[in-house]
């Protein structure tokens, strides 16, 4: 593909697209339909996307039952994937579909998130250790979080919640508002670079 | 016309915009060269690489587990894929493996062209193998027991992951923390950052993450975008001091200026 | 001596099972055996509540259902709580999910509280499930545009042009309320950008303890008039509307597995320091 076709297109797109877009959302003009449908077509791209995306995975778990790696995994998941597309193709408030979400996916997906607490517990024992006085702070600034937004420690003392309260609406607000004014910028920035095409580093290979 | 609310952030967004171009402009006129500080973070992606290569073990890299459309999420999918682009071509130098997970559809395609990209640029078009990119699972728990899965597997020595990630990122890092491998993380979400901090080697916080694209490529023009994004943070500090000032001396007009 | 050295030097060093073993003990006994504890209310929930409270007979609630199965544990509860507090407030209840399986939580949670929703007398006239509107960030762009436009059917196919639970409602701004169940994105930053600052509605988070932090600065700065933080804030909501349920017999085990974390911490610094120790003594 010619240089034109790798980079100066997707350029002139990104550019018209985005300055259209960032024009729509701060006036309003009677292009603000297009703006509308366009976000749409955005999101209908997106979700062909899944088409490609479920193909491919398809095609890589066949040439593991292919090669008989773990072959009987690929095969659940395959077999999992094309029943939960043909269930729930008619609709979504289709009883068996909702069977299936709600006795299948639910519980799956609620037991993956609830290995955090074990991650958390693990990683809270190896990495909380007071090696330096910043350090030191942060173990004692998440223990007293953690022992103030435990019931238990009402039994003692009212005052920890309240300290628990403090930590939270005070320092740790004061950190975020900070972290998220400089994300902020950083965003506009990346977006400003995007535009202009200054950042290449997503279409890939070498600046020029 | 206008929309209600919108004007002070048209303001802003133009005076910030004007400060950036300024600042490209006057790096593309050689006026003065762009300097950022060392972003140690970004120089121990070779380290990674190196000591992966050393023990003869994989790479595991992830761009965020979000994709190109929302405000926040889209320009830390760019940042990451720019650090993919980085680390490809060290691993294809280096000769390591390195395995590329996805959990967004629309970041499968873009992912498998950096790769490739990288690839050839590095010189070694044959080594790019196009099932180093996988595509796990959309929802979050799926894709989460699909890469730890994959880390158990392949035992890696170095985990990467720079982008929008959200809670999968503590379950990646004390797996990887638990097989020995070194980690770089970074990423935007500030409910991720502590984890982050706490378990990774090294770790990018918020705005680092976006100006990594700049500094692996050492291009001037981009790290002249970085500078201006510095001097706009100067810009937003002075309206912090004369609104704190403003509130104590009782005055509401930067607050009324600010909902215009 | 060197006995007790060794034995507190691999306190520091225990197999990560140990721990794992640790936390499944200490979150299985109070659920087996309650411990009864009290439980204060939070600034953040009792200003969710009040602000419920106060809503008038027939106020339409937007209820946004953005989150995935993981979540459930700490939101569901969140859920059935408010949705039951709404009820007893005769609110209009319209909810509407920008996460797929929002639609089916939503539905799930409406199933628990008023029965199947679909067959239900009140259905269409004081609750309403849109269903999944896709688009993320600009899918709650549009439908703050217009409520009907952005949802033309309900979750069962029913069209709402005339429902009667949306007379009156064509945007955003025409909510008294809208609560969103928070847990990733688009989440509560992206109802900031595209509902509250343009429309000026007011905003009240139900969101997991993990993304609490990053939000607690728009509760601050009044964007914001009342947050539900993890199973505790469930707990606490369940407590003021008078009916305790999962989320309270939760906080017992959710107390004993902070207090096992916490001595886990104190005890691996036990171990770290008399390593230490002894490194510094063989030096």
């Amino acid at each position: 593909m010619s240089m034109f076709g790798k980079r100066t297109l997707p350029f002139a797109i990104t550019f018209v697209f985005g300055f259209f877009m960032v024009i729509d959302f701060f006036f309003s003009t009677p292009a603000s339909a297009i703006a509308s449908n366009v976000n749409t077509s955005f999101v209908v791209v997106a979700n062909f996307a899944v088409i490609t995306a479920v193909g491919t995975v398809t095609l890589m778990h066949i040439r593991r039952i292919q090669k008989k790696q773990e072959w009987y995994n690929s095969l659940a998941l395959l077999v999992v994937l094309y029943l939960t597309i043909a269930i729930g193709w008619s609709s979504p408030s289709d009883p068996t579909y909702l069977w299936w979400f709600n006795n299948l996916f639910v519980p799956l997906e609620t037991t993956v998130f609830c290995l955090l607490a074990f991650y958390i517990s693990s990683a809270s024992y190896r990495v909380f250790r007071a090696r330096s006085k910043e350090a030191a702070l942060l173990l004692v600034s998440a223990v007293l979080v953690m022992w103030g937004r435990a019931p238990i420690s009402a039994v003692i003392s009212e005052g920890f919640a309240a300290i628990a309260d403090w930590m939270m609406a005070v320092p740790n607000t004061a950190g975020m508002r900070g972290i998220v004014i400089g994300i902020g910028i950083g965003v506009i920035s990346i977006g400003i670079r995007t535009l202009l095409g200054i950042e290449r580093g997503y279409l890939g290979g070498k600046v020029e | 016309m206008l929309r209600s609310g919108a004007g002070s952030s048209f303001v802003f967004l133009t005076i910030f915009c004007v400060i950036l171009v300024a600042v490209v402009l006057l790096v593309r006129r050689g006026v003065f060269t762009p300097k950022i500080r060392r972003v140690s973070q970004l120089d121990a992606i070779a380290e990674l690489v190196g000591r992966a290569t050393e023990m003869g073990k994989p790479i595991h890299f992830m761009p965020g587990s979000g994709g190109l459309t929302g405000g926040d999420i889209a320009p830390q999918t760019i940042a990451g894929l720019s650090i993919l682009g980085y680390t490809s071509e060290l691993c294809a130098k280096y000769g390591s493996k390195m395995f590329v997970t996805i959990r967004v559809a629309e970041t499968q395609a873009l992912a498998r062209d950096i790769v490739q990209q990288a690839y050839l640029a590095a010189g070694k078009p044959d080594a790019f193998d196009p099932n180093q990119i996988i595509y796990v699972a959309p929802t979050s728990q799926s894709y989460t027991a699909g890469v730890l899965g994959l880390m158990n597997r392949e035992k890696i020595a170095a985990n990467i992951m720079v982008g929008a990630i959200w809670a999968e990122s503590i379950m990646f890092a004390e797996e990887a923390a638990t097989l020995g491998a070194m980690q770089l993380g970074g990423t935007a979400h500030t409910h991720q950052l502590p984890f982050m901090l706490a378990c990774c080697d090294y770790s990018l916080i918020g705005e680092e993450l976006f100006a990594a694209g700049a500094y692996v490529s050492k291009d001037p023009v981009q790290l002249a975008a970085v500078v201006g994004q510095d001097m706009c943070k100067l810009v937003a500090i002075a309206l912090i001091i004369i609104g704190v000032l403003a509130t104590i001396m009782g005055s509401p007009s930067l607050l009324n200026l600010l909902k215009w | 001596m060197s006995e007790q050295g060794s034995f507190l030097t691999r306190l520091g060093k225990m197999d990560r099972r140990f721990m794992y073993v640790v936390i499944l003990i200490a979150v299985s006994i109070p659920l087996l055996r309650p411990l009864a504890l009290p439980l204060s209310v939070s600034p953040e929930t009792r200003l969710f509540y009040d602000y419920v409270q106060s809503l008038p007979s027939g106020a339409s609630v937007g209820l946004t259902f953005d989150c995935q199965p993981g979540a459930l544990p700490e939101l569901y509860p969140q859920m059935l709580a408010i949705l039951q507090h709404l009820k007893a407030r005769q609110t209009r209840m319209i909810c509407v999910a920008f996460f797929a399986e929002g639609a089916m939580i939503a539905h799930n949670a409406l199933t628990d509280v008023f029965g199947p929703p679909n067959s239900h007398p009140n259905y269409g006239k004081t609750f309403v499930n849109l269903g999944f509107i896709a688009g993320g960030e600009t899918g709650m762009a549009a439908f703050a545009k217009s409520v009907k436009g952005a949802a033309p059917q309900d979750y069962y196919g029913n069209p709402t042009a005339k429902m009667e639970v949306l007379s009156g409602v064509d945007t955003a701004k025409d909510f008294a309320l809208i609560i969103e169940f928070a847990y990733g994105t688009p989440g509560i930053p992206e109802i900031m950008r595209q509902m509250q600052s343009p429309y000026q509605v007011k905003i009240a988070a139900a969101a997991t303890a993990l993304i609490a932090t990053q939000i607690m600065p728009y509760l601050k700065s009044g964007q914001m008039v009342g947050m539900l933080t993890g199973l505790r804030g469930a707990a606490e909501y369940e407590n003021l509307i008078g009916k305790p349920g999962e989320a309270v017999a939760g906080m017992d085990a959710q107390s004993v597995a902070h207090v096992a974390i916490i001595l886990a911490i104190l005890v691996g610094n036990v171990g770290y320091y008399s390593e230490r120790r002894k490194q510094k003594r063989s030096m």
